[in-house]
């Protein structure tokens, strides 16, 4: 089960990619909104997107606008991972699966990845 | 006592002199009083005019028509005119154009038998020079009772409408500091839960890890960690910097120190985000530079210049650079990133600024102030030439001998 983690702070990136990976997933990182497209046009098809809205060269708003117009990447669950304050209202928006407020609880990202992929 | 008879009777200008030495010397006027028991009419006439004359405020009377009819002293220190000069003159005199209609509605109400109550206006000296007045005016009557004039008391009130515009200013310049407090509370709430998140995962993973009888594999993480409390660590510092600085108590261990030397420790704790983001890093400096300095803050100037550079450098070259000079020490952070507008420039390296929308980069606004202010207490420079799309130069020069002085 793949799952597509965007955040342009690679220590989170990396921490993530641990936790995930010792729980048998697989990990595919993107520092922006361009880098995750590029890994989705070449045909990667995670299970969920954990996406950070706060991020150069592309946004997490910007990311979810492109991702929703294309037929073939719309319907991948994306969960809102910020340490935005308005996040909830930010997910709302961008008619994400769910939101995740920074600092996360493992426990809780593990959770909320399980119910989308199974 | 109607105000004609007080001009007929010689309580005009003369009054005003003889008043002038009651001000002083009221006792005189209140015996006399006392001695006959009850004040004969002249008597009365006599203090109701010392008290028109000594009041620190203009009063004024005029007929229904506007004809001034009496003048006090105070009129004359606020408008400049004599009561010779004025007294028979419209008081339309006075008006300035854009408040004529002020006269008008005033008078309407003194014929009404209405009195009109601290009513803020403007009016003209004698000079033509405008002055804020607060106007008092009662309606006059004659024996019978009929309406024949108004009396006014005019206040200035340049001084209070001076302290109103400051209080204005004052509770703007307050909103402004306490939007300014939430939005930074906000921004280092975000800055702060950054490295929290990655703590909390590297700590799970090492957990996991041991249990699972991994202790190489939880080490490598626990190294990471260490990384994230580093970063919690200059958040922290940061926020304590700023009260610091704002309460003027920055102060600098200065020792010798060599600046080259700095710059190659900061460089190395960079390199892996540096090549990580794409841009190569560069040190120019060869040779020891040394100055008298506190190497912990010139850490932090070195610090935020690279890692905004990194931040900023679109993953293009980094240059770091230190040159000596006889007296003066220079250091210079080149990137080839997204650039500053010159309009951004001036601004960046005030508190809380930033040249760049919050939605794509994190960051308290506060690393290029709190280096300036570094900068500025060791007696230095800095500065910075960029042009959007090309990226930017810091450049800092430090005195290597004079800092001494800058910490007294």
């Amino acid at each position: 089960m793949k799952v597509l983690v965007v955040d342009d702070d690679y220590a989170v990136l990396d921490s993530m990619k641990d936790v995930l990976e010792d729980e048998g997933y697989e990990v595919f990182l993107a520092a922006n909104g361009l880098e995750a497209l590029k890994e989705l046009w070449k045909g990667t098809r995670p299970c969920v997107i954990l996406l950070d809205l706060m991020m150069p060269v592309m946004n997490g708003w910007e990311f979810r606008e492109v991702q929703l117009r294309d037929g073939g990447l719309a319907a991948i669950p994306t969960i809102i991972v910020t340490a935005h304050n308005r996040a909830e209202e930010s997910a709302a928006e961008l008619k994400a699966a769910s939101c995740i407020r920074k600092p996360v609880r493992p426990d809780a990202l593990l959770e909320a990845i399980g119910r989308f992929c199974h | 006592m109607t105000p004609r008879q007080l001009k007929d009777t010689g309580y005009g200008k003369d009054t005003a002199a003889r008043a002038g030495e009651r001000k002083t010397n009221a006792g005189p006027i209140l015996s006399r009083v006392k001695d006959s028991g009850k004040p004969s009419s002249e008597e009365e006439r006599f203090r109701l005019a010392a008290i028109v004359e000594s009041s620190g405020d203009a009063i004024i009377s005029k007929r229904l028509d506007g004809i001034i009819t009496s003048w006090n002293a105070g009129a004359e220190r606020l408008f400049g005119y004599t009561a010779e000069e004025i007294v028979g003159q419209p008081i339309s005199r006075l008006m300035p154009p854009e408040h004529g209609n002020d006269m008008a509605e005033i008078l309407g109400k003194i014929r009404l038998g209405q009195r009109v109550e601290h009513f803020e206006s403007v009016r003209l000296k004698s000079n033509g020079e405008p002055i804020p007045v607060s106007l008092s005016v009662s309606p006059i009557r004659d024996d019978t009772g009929r309406i024949i004039g108004a009396a006014k008391i005019a206040r200035d009130i340049t001084e209070q409408k001076k302290s109103r515009a400051e209080l204005d200013r004052l509770y703007l310049e307050a909103q402004e500091a306490a939007r300014m407090r939430e939005e930074f509370l906000a921004v280092a709430g975000h800055e702060l839960r950054t490295p929290l998140t990655s703590l909390q995962f590297q700590l799970h993973t090492v957990q996991r890890r041991l249990e699972a009888g991994q202790p190489e594999k939880a080490a490598e993480v626990l190294q990471r960690a260490k990384g994230q409390l580093q970063r919690l660590t200059r958040l922290t510092e940061d926020l304590l910097d700023v009260s610091q600085i704002t309460a003027g108590r920055l102060e600098l261990d200065l020792e010798e120190v060599d600046l080259a030397g700095i710059v190659a420790e900061v460089a190395e704790r960079h390199r892996e985000s540096a090549s990580r983001g794409g841009s190569l890093l560069r040190i120019e400096a060869s040779q020891p530079v040394t100055g008298l300095w506190d190497r912990s803050r010139l850490d932090q100037v070195v610090t935020n210049l690279l890692s905004n550079a990194i931040k900023f450098g679109d993953g293009k070259p980094i240059a770091v650079g230190v040159e000596p000079g006889p007296e003066w020490a220079r250091l210079t952070v080149v990137d080839q990133g997204i650039g500053i507008s010159p309009a951004d420039q001036s601004r960046i390296f005030e508190r809380f600024e930033r040249a760049v929308s919050k939605s794509s980069y994190g960051g308290m606004g506060l690393g290029l102030w709190i280096t300036r202010q570094i900068v500025d207490a060791h007696g230095g420079r800095i500065g910075v030439v960029s042009e959007p799309g090309r990226g930017s130069t810091f450049h800092v020069e430090l005195p290597r001998t004079a800092a001494k002085d800058s910490t007294q």
